[in-house]
């Protein structure tokens, strides 16, 4: 008996071993995490073995001049949309951390606020603004009688949504490179003789490249994986191309240029990995921090503000003015609240499902990269982050057609739309959910150990209390993400099933932008309930 | 003799607090001025307005006669010529140690890289041009920061705190090579540091400074000998204060009399300094000497400290080389040699301790490890 318990151990643990992890998890951990990479390798699996079976005709398909051109469109706006982003960001994240900005504060806060904007919302918004004949032609008709306004549609109206969206997202490394930055640094390069406008550039801009880098990535991975902006304004990029040869055309076809996507995706990954560089810029010394010196605007402070009010004018007061203006239309129409609790209801039923699991998903995942890290748990761990480059639109085609073939009682069903939405967001959680394990000091396990807890008892008693704020503060952000998802949802979702996100789609589609509005509004508040309760968090965090 | 910095009158708030009061010195060229003080001093303060970073309310600096802070001239940091060197080294993460260096060069690459390799075998670290920052250990760091200092000549090198982030042992170390190389190139250095041992070793010079205001500056065994107040000698190397009477001629202390000091302050509560090296203990009477107990010991092996009991109750310590020699509880003979005796007046603060009252040396550990907080925390309540 005990011979054979013996054998078996030692059966699990050399192959452990034999993939040289020194640290052998237990098997909680590692059996559900096992099962997690190979779900998230699913969808991409899936789309090669499919791409590879149509040979040469998905060759042929995809170097026709029209995917050609689909691949530039995306490039040229997935680039310039992180540029803009960048040039937007780095003067904010500046102005806001570095000078003494009148309401920084308030800044601060409102120029992080489009995050909560989806991108369609955020479209068919700026169509009745800025459209040809949108209020503001209008206005400026009244004014100087203005006859149209050049079109929206197209790259123009992709660029502007998109990049007002996406910049909060460098802003945010940028603004905590910045803080993080020892002030000695720039300290000692003006000791050394350079104006502070050339310790900028010499000095400051170079500390945060890696922090702009990964920020427009961010950006980039954003805009390159948007549905709803692109194909709302009739941009023709990749998902835009998939979701048309999915609902028209060869389903193959969509595979193939889903597969492009991905490595595109990748390809972006690995070029900021090479441009990041191998220089490691984090504070060398563990002396308590200065706070960073603030510098005097004097009458620059003029124009800074005007820049700031401008960007926050349009990238949310007019959205928001707009939503308000038609809700109230869709009101006076006679546009009842009443339909919508049910979608309110789906939507959040869902995203509270899709979180749940998600977590659950992602707790051995960080638990085995931090507790028992060997390269085999890296492997894992980095498998997950799949979903960042895999857009919502591949991911739920290659389910789609995986439960068409092989798992038809799932086609159409809860459990795939929830599968999708996990593999799409697991990344997030566990990057939030490792860097609180990271902070739960192991000796604290230790000692519980010592007090003769088994290792399950020790991460129930005592880790999971103690990662309690960043497992919220993950489910929200995975939360806030799936509120906001579009296109798998309009895939996978069971037939009548619809969120207050498809809905919104079905109507602006169809240009009822009254019936939309409500529903809009009611999805921006939700996503901003939950941006506000991952702020609190981070807060008690800090304390 | 020349100035190579004078500050005259300089004085800074922070909101209510007064960092700096009225504070005038100057430093002669060539020379190391010590500028110590517990933490929240404002020492830090008084190097950044040297450097350009703070700008006092009143005053005005010269550095070689040129009047950097003046009240309506300001030169900015970049033109002062002043080199520092920071806490956390704060080298530049992105360039190499040869860039680092001439960082700050003006010419062509050929004199530049010339001018980094001379500073590399300057700092013993020849062959590491092409490492980066964080491939170095700290005090590697820490010598590539003093060459990327001295690189472009500076006429004035500021260091705050420069030993503060190394363990012991390479600290002691590397105080020895940085004074090596100051004092080499003939530079007019500031090192501010709240560690009164480093000051010792370092500085030419000494400067004591207690909240915001200059307490004494002069050469530095001057300071330690002669110190002006209570605090100064406190501060620099162990005290205790017996109380004396003034009769005949001679002073009286608990410990026999002592020979008038050039200067005798009038007043009712005269104390007289008295360093652990003043007072020779030993088993047998000696000449003028008093007997006392021995209350505590402690030895390193190359000194013992011990602390006494005087017939009236006081404790006092004293120091001897070699190992520990009496037991706790035993009787002794002690002796005071004060060829100098400085005497107080006014003892206002009498030192505290948290782990024992009698303990002098406990109190400087909290001084230098910033916690005086709990000390004033624990007076609070007692």
């Amino acid at each position: 008996m005990a011979a054979m318990q013996v054998g078996k151990r030692s059966l699990w643990q050399s192959l452990l071993r034999l993939a040289k992890a020194e640290n052998v998890p237990p098997v909680w951990v590692w059996l559900p995490a096992g099962f997690v990479a190979l779900g998230v390798l699913l969808p991409l699996i899936y789309l090669t073995v499919r791409t590879f079976e149509l040979g040469d005709d998905a060759w042929q398909f995809l170097i026709r001049s029209r995917n050609v051109e689909i691949l530039w469109n995306s490039a040229l706006l997935t680039f310039s949309v992180a540029a803009a982003s960048v040039v937007l960001a780095v003067p904010l994240a500046w102005l806001t951390v570095r000078t003494d900005l009148p309401l920084r504060r308030f800044w601060s806060v409102l120029t992080m606020l489009p995050l909560v904007l989806p991108s369609y919302i955020a479209a068919y918004l700026f169509v009745i603004f800025f459209g040809e004949r949108g209020d503001l032609q209008q206005f400026l008709n009244g004014l100087f009688e203005v006859e149209r306004l050049p079109g929206i549609y197209g790259f123009g109206g992709a660029f502007l949504v998109l990049t007002l969206l996406s910049f909060p997202y460098v802003l945010l490394s940028v603004r905590s490179a910045l803080w993080r930055m020892d002030p000695g640094i720039e300290e000692s390069a003006r000791l050394l003789g350079n104006r502070p406008g050339k310790t900028f550039f010499r000095v400051t801009l170079p500390i945060l490249r890696p922090a702009i880098l990964s920020g427009a990535l961010l950006a980039a991975l954003y805009t390159l994986s948007d549905f709803g902006a692109v194909s709302f304004l009739n941009y023709k990029t990749f998902t835009w191309a998939i979701y048309l040869q999915y609902g028209t055309f060869g389903r193959s076809l969509a595979a193939a240029l889903s597969l492009v996507l991905v490595l595109f995706t990748i390809g972006l990954l690995l070029m900021e990995m090479k441009a990041r560089g191998r220089f490691k810029y984090y504070r060398s010394g563990t002396s308590a921090m200065t706070p960073p010196s603030q510098i005097q605007l004097g009458m620059w402070r003029w124009p800074a503000l005007l820049f700031c009010g401008l960007i926050v004018t349009i990238s949310l007061i007019i959205p928001l003015a707009v939503l308000a203006q038609w809700t109230i239309k869709g009101v006076l129409i006679g546009e009842s609240f009443q339909s919508f609790w049910a979608l309110t209801w789906n939507s959040i039923s869902a995203s509270g499902m899709a979180a749940m699991v998600t977590i659950l998903a992602a707790l051995p995942i960080a638990l085995w990269s931090v507790r028992y890290p060997s390269w085999l748990s890296g492997l894992i761990e980095r498998t997950t982050y799949i979903g960042f480059a895999l857009p919502g639109i591949a991911v739920a085609l290659a389910l789609v057609f995986f439960a068409i073939n092989y798992a038809r009682p799932i086609y159409q069903s809860m459990p795939l739309l929830i599968f999708a939405y996990v593999v799409l967001f697991l990344p997030t959680a566990v990057g939030a959910i490792r860097t609180s394990l990271l902070q739960v000091n192991p000796s604290i396990e230790e000692a519980a150990r010592g007090l003769g807890k088994s290792s399950f008892q020790t991460v129930r008693k005592i880790s999971l209390p103690l990662m309690r704020s960043g497992i919220l503060a993950a489910a929200a952000m995975v939360f806030l993400l799936v509120m906001k998802e579009l296109p798998a949802t309009l895939i996978l979702g069971p037939t009548g099933f619809k969120t207050l996100a498809t809905s919104v789609w079905t109507y602006i589609s169809e240009a009822f932008y009254a019936q939309a509005a409500a529903p809009s509004l009611l999805l921006v508040l939700a996503s901003a309930g939950s941006l506000v309760f991952l702020l609190t968090q981070e807060t008690r965090y800090t304390k | 003799m020349t100035l190579a910095l004078r500050c005259e009158g300089i004085s800074k708030q922070f909101g209510t607090v007064q960092a700096v009061d009225n504070v005038s010195f100057g430093v002669e060229s060539g020379h190391i001025l010590a500028l110590v003080g517990p933490s929240g001093c404002g020492k830090t303060t008084l190097l950044r307005m040297i450097a350009g970073f703070e700008t006092p309310e009143e005053g005005f600096i010269q550095i070689d006669d040129q009047c950097v802070i003046c009240p309506n001239a300001f030169v900015e940091p970049e033109n002062r010529q002043v080199g520092m060197v920071f806490q956390d080294y704060a080298l530049f993460p992105h360039l190499n140690v040869s860039d680092n260096i001439s960082f700050g060069l003006k010419g062509s690459k050929k004199d530049k890289q010339q001018r980094a390799s001379e500073l590399l075998k300057l700092i013993d670290l020849p062959d590491y041009g092409d490492r980066f920052p964080h491939e170095l250990s700290g005090g590697e760091q820490q010598r590539v920061a003093l060459a990327r200092t001295l690189a472009p000549n500076p006429r004035l090198v500021l260091l705050d705190e420069p030993f503060s982030n190394l363990d012991a042992d390479l600290r002691r170390e590397l105080r020895t090579d940085v004074r090596a190389i100051l004092k080499k190139l003939n530079i007019t250095t500031i090192l501010v540091t709240h560690d009164q041992e480093e000051a010792m070793e370092i500085g030419d010079q000494v400067a004591v400074l207690h909240s915001g205001h200059l307490e004494q500056i002069g050469p530095t065994f001057e300071v330690y000998e002669q110190p002006q107040t209570p605090f100064v000698a406190r501060f620099l190397g162990k005290a205790d204060f017996l109380p004396v009477r003034f009769s005949k001629e001679a002073l009286r202390t608990d410990l026999g009399p002592l020979p008038l000091p050039n200067e005798l302050p009038k007043g009712q509560h005269l104390h007289v300094l008295v360093r652990p090296e003043f007072l020779e203990i030993s088993g047998q009477p000696m000449d003028r000497s008093v007997p006392v107990e021995v209350v505590t010991n402690k030895s390193s092996g190359h000194t013992s400290v011990h602390c006494l009991k005087t017939p009236s109750g006081r404790r006092v310590h004293s120091a001897s080389l070699g190992p520990m020699r009496f037991p706790e509880g035993s009787k002794v003979y002690a002796r005071l040699n004060i060829p100098n005796p400085v005497v107080f007046d006014e003892m206002d603060e009498q030192p505290y301790c948290l782990f024992s009252p009698e303990d002098g040396p406990c109190c400087q550990l909290l001084q230098k490890s910033g916690l005086i907080q709990i000390q004033s925390f624990v007076k609070n309540l007692l």
